[in-house]
């Protein structure tokens, strides 16, 4: 005996759109995967970036060393004219101290992934004890947990000379957990302060754009 | 894997890897005053650093 079972035309339709609607819903989620995705990589476009490994510190201030930004990299120029920054073009203008320039890599949240920020010289700081200016200068500020993990001075800028050190710390807000990659630097008449983070679980994925910005940094 | 299943596990990853980054908000304003004897002005009673809203230290050099 055949027994046949009859879907009504209601629930036919009725199932119809429901997996027409999961679908587009479906469609609309991973999309905004994508996106998202899209927006933590870095926001490298034009810029082929491997960031398989993470960079041992030493290594990576041994390595900086003056070259043209890549292609497509917007730039900017402090007030004063005296440095000039290349972003990646992902990146966008954040608010900061009057003379300064800042961009950095965030999320829909407002989270900070990556930043950039270039600061005229305004204090003490110097090429030499440079790290542990900037060190010292970081406690001052509250941040927490500051740790030095490789300095160097005599490094090469475009027409210029700076001293870097690459630190870790936790923000005195929140508690976040950044890396950054900091250098004062002296060209022929003018001195800024470049810093160029990111967060700590982002650092090995924003290094390589963070280190072509420091490299096609210039001062005047 | 059933489509849908698919998609939930990339969103699954994609939460994933949003939520890692520890809260670094930006541009709430709840500034600290730093007494500065300031070469950079800062403006309305302090500055608009993201370092004072969770985000990384700027370059700010005055101790």
């Amino acid at each position: 005996m055949v027994t046949t079972t009859v879907v009504p035309a209601t629930a036919m339709a009725t199932s119809s759109r429901l997996a027409s609607a999961r679908g587009a819903v479906a469609v609309a989620l991973l999309a905004g995967a994508v996106a998202v995705a899209v927006l933590l990589s870095g926001g490298r476009s034009g810029h082929a970036v491997a960031p398989a490994v993470e960079p041992q510190p030493s290594a990576l201030l041994a390595s900086l060393r003056p070259a043209p930004a890549p292609s497509g990299w917007p730039v900017a120029t402090i007030p004063s004219g005296a440095a000039t920054l290349h972003r990646p073009p992902a990146w966008s203008a954040v608010e900061g101290d009057s003379g300064t320039v800042s961009f950095a890599l965030r999320d829909a949240e407002g989270r900070y992934h990556g930043y950039l920020n270039v600061t005229p010289r305004q204090g003490g700081e110097r090429l030499r004890g440079w790290a542990a200016f900037r060190l010292a200068r970081n406690r001052e500020e509250g941040d927490r947990g500051v740790r030095e993990l490789a300095a160097r001075e005599g490094v090469a800028f475009a027409g210029a000379r700076g001293s870097c050190v690459i630190d870790d710390y936790a923000s005195r807000a929140g508690g976040n957990p950044y890396r950054e990659l900091a250098c004062m630097v002296r060209g022929p008449r003018t001195e800024s302060v470049l810093i160029a983070a990111a967060l700590r679980p982002d650092w090995s994925r924003l290094a390589p754009s963070l280190t072509r910005a420091a490299e096609a940094f210039a001062e005047r | 894997m059933r489509p849908t299943r698919i998609v939930a596990a990339l969103l699954s990853a994609a939460a994933i890897g949003v939520g890692a980054a520890v809260p670094a908000l930006a541009e709430t304003h709840h500034h600290h005053h730093r007494h500065h004897s300031s070469a950079i002005p800062q403006h309305n009673g302090g500055d608009h650093d993201g370092d004072n809203n969770g985000g990384p230290s700027d370059g700010d050099g005055n101790i």
